[in-house]
């Protein structure tokens, strides 16, 4: 999630700023956003709900006031140009400096906090905010200040506060504490569980002070309530059935690969070690597997022992291909490094395009063309243009280069 | 699809589309028009309906060689349809290549 999509006190800081320009009157807004601006737009759409014509336009970095004044305002007559790193409410207090700093921001945030301008908060005692649908235990105790945002549970004997943000769809659960800490959405603060002086998110903690972050294994004390997997690894039924059937169809190839490879003195495999992908928030990034490969200078004999990964559903049939560690360290920008976030395969889109394998810029647009368009239609296409339609026009250029070219009657006619 | 140098920029128009079918056209048209004084390249994206992961990679190269033979040459695309800017945006292209909404003058001659 961009940073300015994270939830504060059950808005985010777009949220913030729209209502801060509509509140002053603006009837247009361009956001300029380097982080996932389709993302922001989504949010925001064209900004009916402000009132405020809004375009979001992706840059290329986070830039400063003067470059976005140079890049919008360039004499269109914009009015006002404001870096939001601070919320309108709060002008002085930076928000990303520091989670230090962050964590102040929200807290003088709150401190402000009028229900009369928040639809559906309310103050319950002094410096205690609750939200529609909360269910609070009348044995927790809430400690001021604090906030409870929407669709909150806390269970009984559950201390939350002071200074606790606890974000919509959160669930506190018996005994459970947190005080000085922001609980983000959608969170599960298990039985027992002490938050302090921390950001809780799913199941990672990251501690306020010194801004340490680490992820919580044990679901029963920190989780996320509603994870969806960054991709949902496509290894089907039918995927699986197709690496079966090519892996029986090109077993006589490759075992006699092996078998000239053992009477040459070499291994009959050749063991390589891959970055895994990550394709849920529980994987680790940079984690490693390993596969085979057969000595062979023919693309499908040397990934026949993949196949094998297909049929057992450790690869996807199409993916992107594995990726040494050397290779996966070149991966610097953020479109090189989508090809990480699809399942590896045995083939890609990259052997449909090009069909060779390689690492070049080419490759790396394949790979996160393929990543942000994956689907079954396209696994199929893959699959087609690589299994039968390149074969089929090597087969014809073949018989193209072998047949005698056909000699035209009216040729013959003239020379009658 | 046009190409033309104008005062150190290198620009490309009237592509109607950027993948399989011309990618690689265009990828060798742009790198032979690149002189020595070549500061920034536009590539106009009004007229183009398509872009696939062909075009990406013609792109890509062709920054690189212009970085390359060059030094740090920004690569601008101009005006892309919101189907192509959504792609440019997925695939975090947007980081690599800047994107401007602005008129675009073409040469007549």
């Amino acid at each position: 999630m961009p940073l300015v999509l994270v939830p504060m006190l059950g808005k985010n800081l777009v949220d913030y700023w729209m209502e801060h320009l509509a509140a002053r009157g603006f009837s247009e807004a361009t956001i300029l956003a380097a982080d996932r601006p389709e993302k922001v737009r989504q949010h925001v759409g064209a900004g009916e709900r402000w009132g405020v014509k809004t375009e979001v336009l992706p840059v290329t970095h986070e830039i400063n006031e003067t470059d976005a004044r140079a890049l919008v305002a360039n004499g269109t007559g914009a009015q006002c140009v404001v870096l939001m790193e601070y919320l309108p409410q709060l002008p002085a207090q930076k928000l990303f400096d520091s989670y230090n700093s962050w964590f102040s921001a929200l807290s003088g945030l709150m401190q402000e906090m009028n229900s009369d301008t928040r639809i559906g908060v309310h103050e319950i005692k002094p410096g205690i905010w609750t939200s529609l649908h909360d269910a609070i235990s009348p044995e927790a105790r809430l400690v001021a200040p604090c906030w409870i945002g929407r669709d909150v549970t806390i269970e009984e004997g559950a201390v939350v506060g002071p200074f606790a943000i606890i974000e919509d769809g959160v669930c506190v659960e018996k005994e459970a504490e947190v005080a000085h800490s922001v609980v983000l959405s959608d969170t599960l603060v298990g039985e027992f569980t002490e938050i302090s002086n921390s950001v809780a998110w799913g199941d990672m903690l990251t501690h306020i002070p010194d801004g340490i972050s680490a992820r919580v294994p044990d679901e029963f004390l920190l989780s996320p309530l509603n994870e969806e997997p960054l991709r949902t690894p496509r290894t089907t039924f039918i995927g699986r059935v197709a690496a079966a059937a090519l892996l029986v169809a090109i077993a006589p190839f490759a075992i006699l690969a092996m078998i000239r490879s053992m009477l040459n003195g070499r291994a009959y495999l050749r063991v390589k070690t891959a970055v895994k992908p990550c394709l849920s928030h529980s994987d680790k990034a940079g984690a490693t597997m390993t596969y085979c490969e057969v000595p062979s200078r023919y693309g499908w004999i040397r990934r026949w022992p993949q196949l094998w990964e297909a049929v057992c559903g450790r690869f996807a049939l199409v993916g992107n291909r594995p990726l040494s560690p050397e290779d996966a360290a070149e991966l610097k920008h953020d479109y090189e490094k989508l090809w990480l976030s699809v399942p590896t395969g045995v083939i890609s889109l990259a052997d449909a395009a090009v069909g060779v394998e390689r690492f070049d810029e080419k490759a790396r647009a394949h790979a996160c063309f393929y990543a942000i368009r994956a689907d079954e239609q396209m696994d199929a296409s893959i699959l087609y243009a690589v299994v039968i339609g390149r074969p089929l026009n090597a087969i014809r250029s073949t018989v193209k280069d072998v047949m005698p070219v056909p000699v035209r009657y009216a040729e013959l006619d003239g020379q009658s | 699809m046009k190409i033309l140098q104008l005062d150190g920029t290198l620009n490309a128009c009237q592509i109607e589309q950027l993948g399989a079918a011309n990618a690689d056209l265009f990828q060798e048209e742009m790198q032979a028009a690149m002189s020595p004084e070549l500061k920034a390249i536009e590539v106009d994206f009004s007229d183009t309906s398509f872009l696939d992961s062909h075009g990406l990679g013609a792109l890509l190269m062709v920054h690189k060689t212009a970085c390359n033979r060059h030094g740090e040459v920004p690569l601008r695309l101009l005006n892309p349809q919101p189907s192509v800017q959504q792609i440019l945006e997925l695939t975090r292209m947007h980081r690599i290549f800047e994107i401007v909404k602005r008129p675009v003058v073409h040469e007549t001659t």
